[in-house]
């Protein structure tokens, strides 16, 4: 007989029997023609787990919440041996509806009380939220009235905290709104108006024990719009005074409320994010990576493989996406997010590329150090009893005949209606951090795969053994009692329980930093967390190989912040305010840039939507100015510029005298309709002064407007520039971004290269380059060198004479291309990548830049990519071809799964624009089996251009003696795409320094915005060994970044960042 | 539904049980029924593949064309070929095999087309195979059936390849609307904001009307949300129609609502009704109407080759007219000056509002139905049963087309300028119609 456990014995987790424990819970759910997720919202929402000491024995109880069924309350009786005591302590709550549960305690005795939320259909006994004082003797006595929590709503979680540090505990009550969805969803500023029947959520203030809604006081909102199911407390912006993000689901975006410190919040959550998640359920803000801040992570409803998004996701369309954001509800997107708290420039998300945010239908995510290493994992528990969102289900059977009876009001069709929807557990998801925010999954390794349908969950060291176990509440299921086996035979740990002050006797929101091996690690004490459930009131830290801890310094709910040394690891111990030694404020220093305004200009982009064209694409491409060139045209010794604006705007020449700068538009306003991608100064016509060349680009444009042609102006030796029109003399029109210029053939006349960024119909159709020989007198005519059709869609071309020949040689990079080598053998160019080691690297990249890395003499190339914070994938293929025989092209992206091919995109998309494939895939199920090749027809694809990805990181190309080796730049430079990277020396020590900007926004919403990036700034010390040894810190520049430059104005140094639809910013260089 | 067939036939097989056996199969196969079930079944997979209004005009289309052009041999003299009535069709080769029969061959030729236009193929399979058997329950010879199916099979491709040429392909391609900020113009609506669509259907191929813009209708009303503006007082007229309408009018705007996909949300949970288009609620009153007037086999065919026509000329006219006066509808004015959270009786439809879809096609069909029927055809339309909205009954077809064109009042989603002027609109349209062609002679 196995009685012991079920799990395999290797793994970190181990699900205990409930015959060995007692713990005897499942949260059963059946539904009823009257009450079923169609009458109730919340229907498979589950229910929680709360954990805590309510008898001060020292052993961790636990109190399951049910839906239908019952709650219970386990006495942890030690050595896994558990009795249910519901019955006598009198906390079933029977017949209602419970929701999310907490341990407090609320009256300051030192006993843990409970408080239940209450949700579900209206009427019955005790329906409101319920207030469980601990008597001590192992009953509870109901006393919500008298305490004024007695709130009922459709109820789902609560958490108590200090907010004005008056030393008793205030209170958030999260009520989901019973106003029904769609129709109003997109109606400006609904959020500011209270519900009418006062259904909203409620923040109180503890008033000598009686609790008093101040929710509109204190800067909250209580609108029938809030759909939240998910509070989480923290100190988000580091100030040591709690904060509070609630998690909304549906279309309302989440709320950070940061403690304004004068008894109100201010909701922030536009300032700190730019991405958050669309039907956002539970959270979990914590420490993921030691350095004292708090992150985030937001659960979603993301499938996690492309089959199972495929019949089960649903997406916004660009226009939809916009107006939302247009009405006030924030960039919200459909997945996970998990946002990395980076000070003061707010959080940034990277999910994406950190691997957790597609993990199915995720009601809660729990961080915690599961293996004792130090940093904290991941848990996050999903799963719905009814796959509400079946595309079949939703496009074919929940709307024939079963519909059609719902309207003749037959008996039992909508529980009909539910028998059909399809209904599948899957597992629950676990992460290793491995440090850096990479995580590995690790379900399966460590035992918690079982498929289920899992929501609440909750921590705690239920044994003492040093580790944190995990009880997981079901629908439908036995819940989850998982033993951690890690102990501290690998890892150590410690464990700290606070006795708090006042009538806060646990200390509830207090701030732990521990110090140990010269590593540091915090951690904050509020319960209420995940979804609908609240853990152990224990500190515990994961301190991996330490043997010993230095110090514990404790900032305490009043503020008091006290350092406590001697600890024992591998122990829990208890410390009170007294005890410990009164530490001074640990001040931060804020590095910030001067921050001024040398030049007015604020670049404006159009508004052309690439979708209503291309409607296969994941992205625009189309937004690529300002263009900017710096010199110094009037040799005073300051920096001169010119600045292009988008289409429709005016360009200008800024050039320096002595109070700053002039602006001249003569003669660029005459170009106004051209949308300038580049710019570039150079001695055109060999009299001394600069000449200028300005790129036109951009993609709202017929490919028979004259406004793409790019365009040449001579400076006439006085500071005035005049347009030539028969300088360049194209023989297509088409969109540049890419220039560089060059004496290629040693005539003394400087050459120029112009890189087609695009076709203007069709994206992915490979561009020319084409090489403008210089013949003086302001006269440029093609080369007839052949090797610069059909390249690629080019982004950026640089000129250096790589091997040292004196000709200057060609380095050219774009979209779906490789990293392209021409070599100049006497003038003629010749394509030399495979030579360079470079045949492997088609990728995104948007713009080079020459920098000797290593300091060996050789220019090395660092190459902005796409970074890897994306849903894109490297082997991913793009085949191009016109699949309907319509006489336009399209473009199928796809995936790469086990050497097939699959289209990324929405099966309705795809059939919108080719719905001629329609009948080979009427049911989502069948697209989400398909390949391309089952799809396409043979012929007509293997007639297909198909372009691959091969890399998409941000990386170096280091000079070797055969040819470049690769290296990715660091972790933070990958989070976003990288369109500008600038390389400025050090004048102290002569070190080189990069400034790497950019971000994307025009983003479909089902791939995401890219905007994981507000500047970086990286000190260049490499080796070949270590590769990059010092890590980015963000430069703090919001928006999409185009171009930087460095400029010298009146001897001092400035970065000059143009961002697209934005002004013009400077940052001086100290 | 074939069994309901097969009951009536029995009947008619009794009465003609003295007749030469042989030649039996020949009046069986001359039931309308038959045709109208292949018409019913085309309407339930469009229902189930959700075709959009316009879409769905040309589903029923050439199927349609195909039927009559193959019927029309069995007896030339009163059915005159569409081949140089409408535009770039050219004429079917007259078969030289005399096994044919052509009433059979129509069918055959109607479900070949429409299955080149549907989606769920699966469907037509199920439908073919009872068909099939039907037919061969009649003792039809296997040589009459072969070359049958011969023929209307080549009438199908002839009537596909000239569909083909339609520019439907290319206009799946052509840009979507760019939703334009001004307020005058039409904007995505609530609950899904789908976007609009067909916004090139004015591109497509017209078969009578000589261009898509052939009639204009009056410039709508000029947009001013000035209390007391004639623009203002249709607004206003929509915004508080909902509240004092009659039980009769409820009824009316339900009735003929013809959304081809209505979502409806609960939470996370959805779900969609699916129903006929305005013109699949024609070529239902067509199946009352010939049934009604007892047509046979052929004049069965004419009149939704005929009805067909209408509609599809009828909805390129509109849609012209929608996507190039892109006026915004009422619900989205509704909702940001006057009541954030009011809704329409009915969920709007994906499209700019002027001219009224329902106006222009009811009122062209109707004019078409009432030059093959007469003026004063009274009738109970039944289409909607199916669809759980009961039945309503009409002293004439333009009767009918009249409470179709102001139930879009009462429904919520039309001013009633849409209205109006969509009934001229409509009417011009029909009228050149039944002017410019003639299939029975």
């Amino acid at each position: 007989m196995v009685l012991g456990c079920s799990s395999n014995d290797s793994s970190l987790f181990e699900l205990m029997n409930e015959s060995v424990t007692g713990i005897k819970f499942e949260n059963t759910l059946t539904y009823t023609e009257e009450f079923n997720p169609y009458t109730y919202r919340n229907f498979y929402n589950g229910a929680g787990v709360s954990l805590g000491d309510i008898n001060n024995d020292g052993l961790i109880d636990i109190y399951f919440t049910g839906n239908i069924v019952d709650n219970k309350l386990f006495l942890n009786r030690g050595n896994w041996k558990f009795e249910d005591i519901t019955e006598s302590a009198g906390v079933a709550c029977p017949n209602i509806w419970s929701t999310g549960s907490t341990f407090v305690d609320i009256n300051g005795d030192g006993l843990l009380d409970i408080y239940v939320c209450k949700s579900g259909k209206p009427g019955g006994d005790n329906r409101h939220n319920e207030l469980f004082i601990n008597q001590g003797d192992l009953t509870f006595k109901e006393s919500s009235k008298e305490y004024g929590l007695d709130i009922t709503g459709l109820s789902v979680h609560a958490a108590f905290l200090d907010y004005d540090k008056d030393g008793d505990l205030d209170a958030y009550i999260l009520n989901n709104s019973i106003r029904s969805v769609g129709g109003y969803d997109l109606i400006k500023d609904q959020r500011k108006v209270p519900d009418p029947n006062n259904n909203g959520n409620k923040f109180l203030e503890n008033q000598n024990g009686y609790f008093v809604d101040i929710t509109q006081n204190a800067g909250m909102y209580n609108s029938a719009i809030g759909f939240g199911l998910g509070i989480t407390v923290s100190d988000f912006n580091n100030d040591n005074w709690p904060d509070l993000f609630i998690s909304n689901d549906f279309f309302e975006k989440d709320y950070l409320y940061i403690n304004s410190q004068d008894g109100t919040f201010t909701e922030s959550s536009d300032l700190f994010f730019d991405s958050l998640s669309m039907g956002s359920m539970g959270a979990d803000a914590a420490d993921l990576d030691n350095d004292l801040n708090s992150d985030l992570l937001v659960t979603e409803m993301l499938p996690s493989s492309l089959k199972r998004k495929k019949t089960k996701a649903m997406y916004d369309s660009w226009d939809k996406f916009k107006l939302r954001e247009s009405k006030g509800y924030a960039k919200q997107f459909p997945r996970n997010v998990l946002q990395r708290n980076m000070g003061e420039n707010g959080f940034f998300e990277i999910g994406r590329k950190s691997g957790v945010a597609a993990t199915e239908w995720s009601w809660a995510s729990l961080l915690f150090d599961m293996d004792n290493d130090g940093l904290r994992d991941i848990f996050i528990a999903n799963g719905i009893n009814k796959d509400l969102l079946d595309r079949d289900y939703l496009a074919y059977m929940a709307n024939e005949e079963q519909v059609r009876m719902l309207m003749r009001k037959k008996e039992e069709v909508v529980k009909k209606l539910i028998d059909i929807m399809p209904s599948k557990p899957v597992s629950n998801f676990a992460y290793k951090n491995k440090g850096d925010f990479n995580f590995e999954e690790v379900s399966k390794k460590w035992g918690l795969d079982l498929p289920s349908f899992s929501n609440g969950n909750s921590y705690a060291d239920l044994d003492n053994d040093g580790d944190l176990d995990l009880i997981v509440n079901n629908v439908n299921m036995k819940s989850f009692v998982y033993k951690n086996n890690t102990d501290v035979l690998k890892n150590n740990s410690i464990q700290i329980q606070l006795v708090g002050e006042n009538k806060n006797t646990r200390a509830i929101g207090s701030k732990l930093i521990l110090y140990s091996d010269s590593k540091s690690y915090m951690s904050e004490l509020f319960p209420s967390r995940g979804f609908q459930s609240s853990v152990s009131h224990r500190i515990h830290f994961g301190i991996g190989k330490s043997e010993q801890v230095d110090s514990l310094e404790v900032i305490w709910p009043n503020g008091d912040q006290r350092v406590y040394k001697n600890l024992t690891v591998n122990n829990l111990n208890i410390l009170d305010l007294k005890s410990g030694q009164a530490s001074k404020m640990s001040s931060k220093i804020n590095e910030t840039n001067v921050n001024l305004e040398l030049i007015e200009f604020k670049h404006s982009e159009n508004q052309f939507i690439e979708f209503n064209r291309e409607r296969l694409l994941t992205q625009m491409s189309h937004n690529e100015g300002p263009a900017i060139a710096v010199a110094d045209l009037n040799k005073d010794g300051v920096d001169d510029l010119y600045i292009g604006g988008g289409k429709n705007q005016k360009s200008s020449l800024f050039i320096s005298n002595i109070s700053g700068y002039e602006s001249i538009s003569k003669p660029f306003e005459k170009d106004l309709e051209s949308e300038d991608t580049n710019a570039l100064f150079f001695d055109g016509d060999n009299d001394g002064d600069l000449d200028l060349v300005v790129a036109s680009g951009g993609k709202s444009f017929s490919k028979y407007s004259l406004s793409i042609n790019d365009r040449y102006y001579v400076n006439n030796g006085m500071g005035a520039f005049e347009k030539k029109k028969n300088a360049l003399n194209f023989n297509k029109i088409f969109s540049t971004k890419a220039m560089a210029a060059a004496d290629i053939n040693k005539d003394g006349l400087i050459d120029l290269f112009f890189g087609e960024r695009y076709d203007l119909q069709t994206y992915g159709k490979k561009g020319d380059g084409v090489l403008m020989i210089n013949n003086g007198n302001n006269n440029f005519t093609i080369s007839n060198q052949t090797i610069f059709s059909d390249m690629g869609m080019i982004t950026d071309a640089k000129f250096h004479d790589l091997n040292n020949d004196t000709w200057p040689d060609l380095i050219i990079v774009g979209e779906w291309m490789p990293v392209t080598i021409l070599i100049n053998n006497n003038g003629i160019f010749e394509n030399h990548s495979n030579q360079f080691g470079l045949e492997n690297t088609s990728g995104l990249w948007n713009t080079i830049e020459l920098v000797d890395v290593n300091q060996d003499n050789q220019i090395d190339l660092i190459i902005g990519n796409h970074g890897t914070n994306s849903f894109l994938e490297k082997n991913m293929r793009m085949y191009i071809n016109d699949f309907d025989s319509n006489g336009s092209f399209e473009q199928i992206i796809c995936f790469e799964r086990n050497q097939k091919f699959f289209p990324i995109l929405d099966k309705d998309e795809l059939i919108t624009q080719l719905p001629i494939l329609k009948k080979n895939i009427i049911f989502y199920k069948d697209y989400a089996e398909k390949s391309i090749d089952q799809i396409i027809d043979q012929k007509l694809l293997s007639e297909s251009l198909v372009l691959e990805i091969k890399t998409l990181e941000t990386s170096l190309f280091l000079a070797q003696q055969n040819g470049f080796k690769q290296y990715s730049l660091p972790e933070e430079i990958q989070y976003s795409p990288v369109y500008s990277i600038a390389n400025k020396k050090n004048s102290e020590n002569d070190k080189n320094v990069l400034y790497l900007g950019g971000n994307q926004y025009l983003v479909k919403p089902q791939f995401g915005s890219y905007d994981a990036s507000k500047g970086w700034i990286l000190p260049l010390t490499f080796d070949k060994e270590n590769s990059f040894k010092e890590t980015p810190k963000s430069l703090g520049v919001n928006g999409q970044i185009r171009v930087i430059k460095s400029l010298n104005f009146n001897q001092n140094e400035y970065l000059i960042f143009g961002i697209n639809n934005e002004k013009i910013k400077f940052y001086e260089i100290r | 539904m074939i069994k309901k067939i097969k009951l009536k036939l029995i009947v008619v097989s009794v009465l003609i049980i003295s007749c030469t056996p042989n030649t039996d199969y020949i009046k069986k196969i001359q039931n309308p029924e038959l045709f109208q079930e292949a018409m019913q079944n085309l309407t339930d997979i469009i229902v189930y593949d959700i075709f959009s209004p316009p879409v769905a005009s040309r589903v029923y289309l050439y199927p349609s064309i195909a039927a009559y052009e193959t019927m029309r041999f069995s007896n030339k003299n009163k059915y005159a070929s569409l081949s140089g009535q409408v535009q770039e069709l050219s004429q079917v080769e007259s078969p030289n095999d005399e096994k044919i029969n052509f009433n059979l061959a129509a069918l055959y030729a109607f479900n070949k087309v429409g299955r080149a236009l549907i989606f769920s193929e699966d469907k037509m399979d199920k439908y073919e195979e009872d068909f099939d058997k039907e037919i061969k329950s009649y003792k039809t010879p296997r040589s009459v059936i072969n070359s049958s199916r011969k023929f209307g099979e080549s009438v199908a491709g002839h009537i596909l390849k000239w569909a083909k040429k339609d520019n439907y392909d290319q206009t799946r391609t052509f840009p979507k609307y760019t939703i334009q900020s001004p307020e005058k113009f039409w904007k995505p609506t609530p609950p899904d904001y789908m976007d609009g669509i067909e916004p090139h259907w004015n591109k497509i191929r017209t078969l009578v009307i000589k261009s898509a813009d052939m009639f204009p209708a009056k410039p709508p009303i000029k947009f001013d949300l000035t209390k007391g503006s004639p623009f203002q007082i249709q607004l206003q007229q929509v915004y508080e129609i909902g509240e004092n309408l009659t039980d009769e009018q409820l009824d009316m705007a339900k009735f003929w609502d013809c959304n081809p996909y209505v979502t409806h949300h609960r939470g996370h949970a959805m779900f969609a009704t699916k129903k006929i288009t305005p013109g699949g609620h024609w070529i239902g009153i067509t199946s009352v109407a010939t049934r009604k007037a007892k047509s046979d086999f052929s004049e069965t065919v004419n009149a939704y080759a005929n009805v067909s026509i209408s509609l599809f000329d009828a909805f390129i006219s509109c849609w012209d007219e929608k996507w190039k006066t892109l006026i915004v509808r009422p619900e989205t004015l509704i909702n940001k000056y006057y009541d954030e959270e009011w809704l329409p009786i009915l969920q709007t439809p994906p499209f700019p509002e002027y001219t009224s879809g329902h106006s222009v096609i009811s009122r062209a069909a109707a004019v078409t139905l009432t030059d093959l029927f007469g003026e004063n055809f009274d009738f109970v339309d039944t289409t909607e049963l199916k669809y759980g909205l009961g039945e309503r009954s009409y002293k004439s077809f333009i009767h009918a087309s009249e409470e179709a064109a102001i139930s879009r009042l009462y429904g919520g989603i039309h001013y009633m300028m849409a209205i109006e002027e969509g009934v001229i609109q409509g009417r011009k349209v029909g009228k050149y119609i039944i002017d410019n062609i003639q299939t029975k002679l």
